[in-house]
């Protein structure tokens, strides 16, 4: 890991945009009137609470589906702020400041594809997976704090995983570019 | 360390053995018995006595290399294969209702039938016995005094269940019966007269997929660099758990993982050993 002498312009791009996303998910349940978004708890890809969007303003709207379709949005396992509830549950809204964060981070700082990464990798995914995995048989069921913990470290590691890919991909371009 | 010399004397050449690291020795001619000094460090003076010079025993090391092999596609193949599994796990976390559906419906002509095992509670989390259990609009039983009936062998996938007892309200709620182990849901049901719809769902969320799929792409790059073989693997092993695309994703992860293994030795930074 080294300090850039330039940052990366086109990571700093995705991180403002998944920094606005992660911002929108806040927004959101404050920005509407109190006890209008309550009980979404349904299933995992299915629309099923469309009908309690209808009357949403069509950004909080589209942030709702958009949750509704890539999140279970079970209540016990959601944060509510305003007396609403966010868009996502406490795990996906902590994945999602954990890209944002791990974005800004490879911004400015240059982590380079090797072997070391993999150790990063399981640092960031086998809490998520442990604590996922043992909910899902039902051997535990876990708290919002520990989903926001192992939400944050599996974010923070697909952002930078995010970043190195946008790094690659970049290098690759300029290398073919100077070929032809 | 072993080395030869010339006695300036005689002109004859011996073997001889001195100790390490000595930048001066005194050595006595085995012919004409002359006593010189032989230097063995290379400084400049050493040009001026050229009849004392040491040569050191054999030949400079040298390092053998293996013959390069010729550069395959098949890494190149890997990482086509992987990037297909990023769009699979990212396309199947989007539409992840048809994902789901048709997953389990694959498994279900398959022959593979799930367990189902219900709980009925009342408010005061008491069990409640021959409460009236149907499945996609068919009566299946009663549950037992325990308040719990259990079926085996049903179908895979989204079922309505409709939870029914006497003085109590209709509980109408969506559960999802999956494969390999029991399905097992604990019901509440609320004393009154009317109807309720409840939504409910344990699996994780879909999100999780598209994460997964982001390390696949990371391993498609490593491969397609041919650089950092360990990331290219865990990238295919992780790509296997997106199960992208009823499984397909899951596949081909595999055989990514496979060709990968392969070629192995077409990677910088290989296991088999490229630096030195």
């Amino acid at each position: 890991m080294e300090k850039r002498e330039k940052f990366s312009k086109i990571t700093l791009i995705f991180f403002i945009l998944f920094l606005i996303w992660a911002i929108l998910q806040f927004a959101a349940p404050l920005a509407l009137p109190s006890n209008s978004v309550n009980e979404l708890s349904g299933l995992v890809g299915v629309s099923d609470n469309d009908k309690k969007f209808e009357n949403l303003s069509p950004p909080w709207k589209s942030l709702y589906s958009i949750g509704d379709k890539l999140c279970h949005q079970i209540e016990e396992r959601s944060f509510i702020i305003n007396s609403n509830q966010m868009p996502f549950c406490s795990r996906c809204t902590a994945i999602w400041i954990g890209i944002a964060i791990g974005l800004g981070f490879l911004t400015f700082y240059h982590i380079e594809l090797d072997e070391k990464f993999i150790y990063l990798i399981l640092l960031g995914l086998i809490p998520i997976g442990i604590d996922g995995t043992l909910q899902l048989i039902k051997v535990w069921e876990s708290t919002n704090i520990i989903r926001v913990i192992t939400g944050l470290l599996a974010g923070c590691i697909t952002g930078f995983a995010i970043g190195i890919i946008i790094h690659e991909i970049n290098e690759i371009i300029k290398k073919e570019k100077k070929k032809s | 360390m072993k080395g030869r010399t010339t006695c300036p004397k005689c002109k004859k050449e011996f073997v001889l053995d001195i100790p390490d690291n000595t930048d001066k020795q005194e050595v006595t001619c085995p012919n004409c018995s002359n006593n010189f000094t032989i230097k063995t460090t290379n400084s400049s003076d050493l040009n001026n006595e050229e009849e004392c010079c040491w040569e050191e025993h054999g030949e400079p090391r040298k390092t053998i290399l293996s013959s390069i092999k010729p550069k395959t596609n098949r890494p190149m193949i890997a990482a086509f294969l992987l990037a297909f599994v990023f769009i699979f796990g990212v396309s199947t976390a989007i539409f992840s209702e048809a994902f789901i559906e048709t997953s389990l419906s694959t498994f279900s002509n398959a022959g593979v039938n799930g367990n189902l095992e219900l709980q009925v509670i009342g408010q005061s989390n008491e069990t409640l016995q021959n409460v009236s259990i149907s499945i996609d609009d068919t009566f299946y039983g009663k549950t037992n005094i325990n308040g719990v009936y259990s079926t085996c062998n049903i179908s895979l996938g989204f079922k309505t269940l409709e939870i029914s007892y006497t003085d109590y309200k209709i509980q109408t709620r969506e559960i999802l019966v999956y494969p390999f182990t029991t399905s097992s849901y604990e019901i509440k049901i609320n004393e009154g007269i009317g109807e309720e719809n409840i939504s409910y769902d344990t699996i994780g969320c879909t999100l999780i997929i598209a994460i997964f799929s982001v390390f696949a792409l990371l391993g498609a790059i490593s491969s397609f660099n041919r650089r950092n073989l360990d990331v290219a693997i865990v990238g295919s092993i992780i790509g296997i758990f997106s199960f992208g695309f009823f499984l397909i994703g899951a596949i081909v992860s595999i055989v990514a993982l496979i060709i990968i293994l392969i070629s192995r030795d077409e990677f910088e930074n290989g296991k088999k050993g490229k630096i030195f």
